[in-house]
C-alpha cells in the first residue's frame, strides 16, 4: 500500500513526543513493506519549530515551506493536495497539526484516511490540554463548542492584542477557528476518517459519537538505545524529573512539596530536573540543563528513581517510558496514559494527582529499599522492551489499522 | 583590506547560545562574532571558540525608578557599533532594546535558523510595536463580539 503522511508541524530532530511518533510510525510502516512518503509543512517564520531536512530521514519526505502570508486555510490545503495527488497514494495518514489540520483533511478527503491525535487537539481550542485552573476541564469543543470558543479567545487574547503569535495562536487565526462554522468542518473531517488513532483509553472515549473506529496506540521509546547500568553506591540518592519541567502542568510544584515533606525525615537525596537554569532553586534541587537525547539517556543511568508528577491528563508520558527503558523505578501521578504505562507496585508507584504526601511516601519507600528499586527497575525494563519499543508497537498495532484502511 | 563584519548574538534564556553562534558562523564565516551574555554566564568550549568577543551584560538590574543601569547598558551597546545585532526572540522588550542599541542591522534568529529582520532604530521599533498593538486590539475587540454574538450550529449535546 502507498501511504502518504501529512503533517503540519513535523521537526527533526524531534521537538516533542509527536515528532518522534511520526518518525517511528513512518519508519515502522515502511519496514512492514509499505511505501510511505511524508509530506510536512514548515512555517518558515515559526518561533518554535525547527523544521527538518528531508535527506536526513530514513524514508522519503517532502518539505512544504510556507511563509507568513502563505500559512493560511486556503494555500496550505491546496499545496498539500497538489503534492499528495502527484505522489498518487492509496491512503493518507494525517499526523500532527493544530487548527489547519481539518482543512488539509478536507482537501484530501478523496483518499481513505487515518487521523492521529497526540493530545486533545480536537477537544481543546484553548491549548490542547483540556486542563484549566489546575484541574481537568469538564468541557470539550466537539460537545460544547461555544463555551470552548470563548475560553480559547480569552486565553489567546494577549497574543492577539500584541499581534505576535506562537504556533498555536497563529494557527487559530489562520484557520479562523473562532468562527462558528469551524466546528462543523472539524466534525465532518473526523467522520470522514476510516480510523482515528489516539494514545489512551480516555481519549478514545471522548471520540464516541464522532468516529466509531478509534484505535489506542501508545507512544514508544527506542529501548535498544538505553543501557541499564547500576548507579555507583554513593550518596546522596537522586530523584530525576525529565521533560518540560518548567511547564506548570508537569507538576514540579508537587515534587517540590513532596521533597520538603521528605526532608523533614531525611536529607540523603537530591532532586535533579531538566531545566536550563534555576537561579532560585531550593536546597537539594539541581537543574541539569536541557540535554541531547544521548546525554539524557546517560542521566537516567545516574539517577536512582524517576518522578513524573504530571497534573494534567498526560496523553502518553514519554518520561515514564524512558525511565523504565533505562531500568529505573517510576513514581507517576495516576493520570491519563501514565496509569497505563506504570504498573503500580510492579514497575513503580502511582499516586493521586497533586498528592505530594503520596509522592513523598512513594519516594521514601524506594529510597529505603535498594532491592525494591532494583526489582522495579528490572520489571520496568522488561515492560519497556515488550510493550513500548517502537518496532514492536508498529508491528503490533498498525497491521489491523491498515487493514481497516484498506477495507 | 575589508574589516570583518561584527555580529553580536544577544543570548536569552530558553535558547541555546551555542547553536545560535553555530548558525551565524555558518551563515557568515568571515564575520567576527560577539556573544552578549549575562554576568557569570558559563560559556562552554565551543561557545568560546565561536565567539571571539564576549560582553557581559549588566542590564538586568534596572527598575523603573532606577533606569540608570539600563541606559548605561544601551550606551555600551551603542559604542560597539555592531554591523548586525542578533536577538533570539522577537519580544517587545528585545525589539526595543535592539533598536535602542542602534546597530547597522538587527534581526531575530528563529529556531530554524531563519533571520527575521527587525527595526534597527528605537523610533522604528516603537512604531512597529504600536502598530501591532493597535491592529491586535482592534482584531481582538471584533473577535470578542463575534464569539459572544454567534452560535455554533450542529453538534451540541450539553452546551451550557
Amino acid at each position: 500500500m502507498r501511504i502518504a503522511f501529512a503533517d503540519l508541524l513535523f521537526s527533526w530532530p524531534p521537538q516533542g513526543g509527536a515528532d518522534a511518533d511520526v518518525f517511528h510510525t513512518c519508519a515502522g510502516i515502511q519496514a512492514l513493506g509499505h511505501d510511505v512518503h511524508l509530506f510536512a509543512a514548515r512555517h518558515v517564520e515559526s518561533r518554535e519549530r525547527t523544521g527538518f531536512e528531508p535527506a536526513a530521514l530514513p524514508f522519503p519526505a517532502t518539505r512544504l515551506d510556507f511563509d507568513e502570508t502563505a500559512m493560511n486555510r486556503k494555500r496550505v490545503p491546496a499545496r498539500f493536495r497538489e503534492a499528495v495527488d502527484a505522489w498518487r497514494p492509496d491512503a493518507v495518514f494525517f499526523t500532527f497539526g493544530y487548527f489547519l489540520k481539518p482543512y488539509v483533511m478536507e482537501a484530501l478527503a478523496h483518499y481513505p484516511s487515518i487521523a492521529r491525535f497526540y493530545a486533545y487537539e480536537p477537544f481543546c481550542p484553548r491549548d490542547l490540554r483540556r486542563f484549566k485552573d489546575g484541574v481537568p476541564c469538564p468541557y470539550d469543543y466537539l460537545r460544547t463548542p461555544d463555551i470552548c470558543r470563548r475560553c480559547a479567545l480569552k486565553s489567546l487574547a494577549p497574543e492577539i492584542r500584541s499581534w505576535r503569535f506562537l504556533a498555536w495562536g497563529r494557527d487559530y487565526w489562520a484557520a479562523r477557528a473562532f468562527m462558528p462554522g469551524y466546528h462543523a468542518r472539524l466534525v465532518a473531517a473526523l467522520r470522514n476518517c476510516r480510523a482515528v488513532v489516539v494514545y489512551n483509553e480516555m481519549t478514545r472515549r471522548l471520540f464516541g459519537g464522532f468516529n466509531e473506529n478509534v484505535f489506542v496506540v501508545p507512544g514508544g521509546v527506542e529501548a535498544g538505545k538505553f543501557t541499564v547500568c547500576n548507579k555507583p553506591e554513593n550518596r546522596p540518592m537522586v530523584a530525576l524529573m525529565t521533560g518540560r519541567v518548567e511547564d506548570p502542568v508537569k507538576g514540579l510544584g508537587c515534587l517540590m512539596r513532596a521533597a520538603v515533606r521528605l526532608r523533614r525525615h531525611r536529607d540523603d537525596f537530591e532532586v535533579w530536573v531538566t531545566r536550563p537554569d534555576w537561579p532560585d532553586a531550593p536546597p537539594g534541587f539541581k537543574a541539569t540543563g536541557w540535554l541531547a537525547p544521548e546525554a539524557l539517556r546517560d542521566l537516567y543511568g545516574r539517577a536512582d528513581i524517576c518522578i513524573v508528577p504530571s497534573a494534567w491528563d498526560e496523553p502518553f508520558g514519554m518520561a515514564a517510558a524512558e525511565a523504565m527503558a533505562a531500568g529505573r523505578p517510576v513514581c507517576a501521578s495516576r493520570v491519563g496514559g501514565l496509569q497505563d504505562i506504570v504498573v503500580d507496585g510492579e514497575t513503580g508507584f502511582l499516586f493521586d494527582r497533586e498528592d505530594d504526601a503520596g509522592l513523598a511516601e512513594c519516594m521514601g519507600r524506594l529510597f529505603d529499599d535498594a532491592a525494591l528499586r532494583t526489582r522495579m527497575g528490572a520489571a520496568g525494563r522488561v515492560r519497556a522492551e515488550s510493550e513500548y519499543d517502537w518496532p514492536r508497537i508498529v508491528a503490533r498495532h498498525y497491521p489491523r489499522i491498515l487493514e481497516r484502511l484498506a477495507s | 583590506m575589508n574589516k570583518a563584519r561584527r555580529i553580536a548574538v544577544y543570548w536569552s534564556p530558553g535558547r541555546s547560545l551555542e547553536s545560535a553562534l553555530e548558525a551565524m558562523a555558518a551563515t557568515e564565516p568571515d564575520a567576527r562574532l560577539c556573544a552578549v551574555v549575562p554576568q557569570g554566564y558559563p560559556l562552554n568550549d565551543s561557545e568560546r571558540t565561536l565567539a571571539r568577543d564576549v560582553i557581559q551584560a549588566g542590564e538586568a538590574h534596572y527598575t523603573l525608578r532606577n533606569p540608570w543601569p539600563l541606559l548605561q547598558w544601551i550606551r555600551r551597546l551603542r559604542r560597539e557599533r555592531f554591523d548586525l545585532l542578533i536577538v533570539l526572540f522577537d519580544s517587545p522588550r528585545l525589539m526595543a532594546m535592539a533598536g535602542a542599541a542602534r546597530p547597522c542591522k538587527a534581526a531575530c534568529l528563529l529556531p530554524n535558523r531563519v533571520l527575521l529582520p527587525m527595526p534597527a532604530s528605537f523610533p522604528a521599533a516603537m512604531a512597529l510595536l504600536l502598530a501591532r498593538r493597535l491592529k491586535g486590539s482592534g482584531v481582538h475587540a471584533f473577535l470578542w463580539l463575534l464569539v459572544r454574538l454567534s452560535k455554533t450550529r450542529g453538534e451540541r449535546t450539553s452546551d451550557r
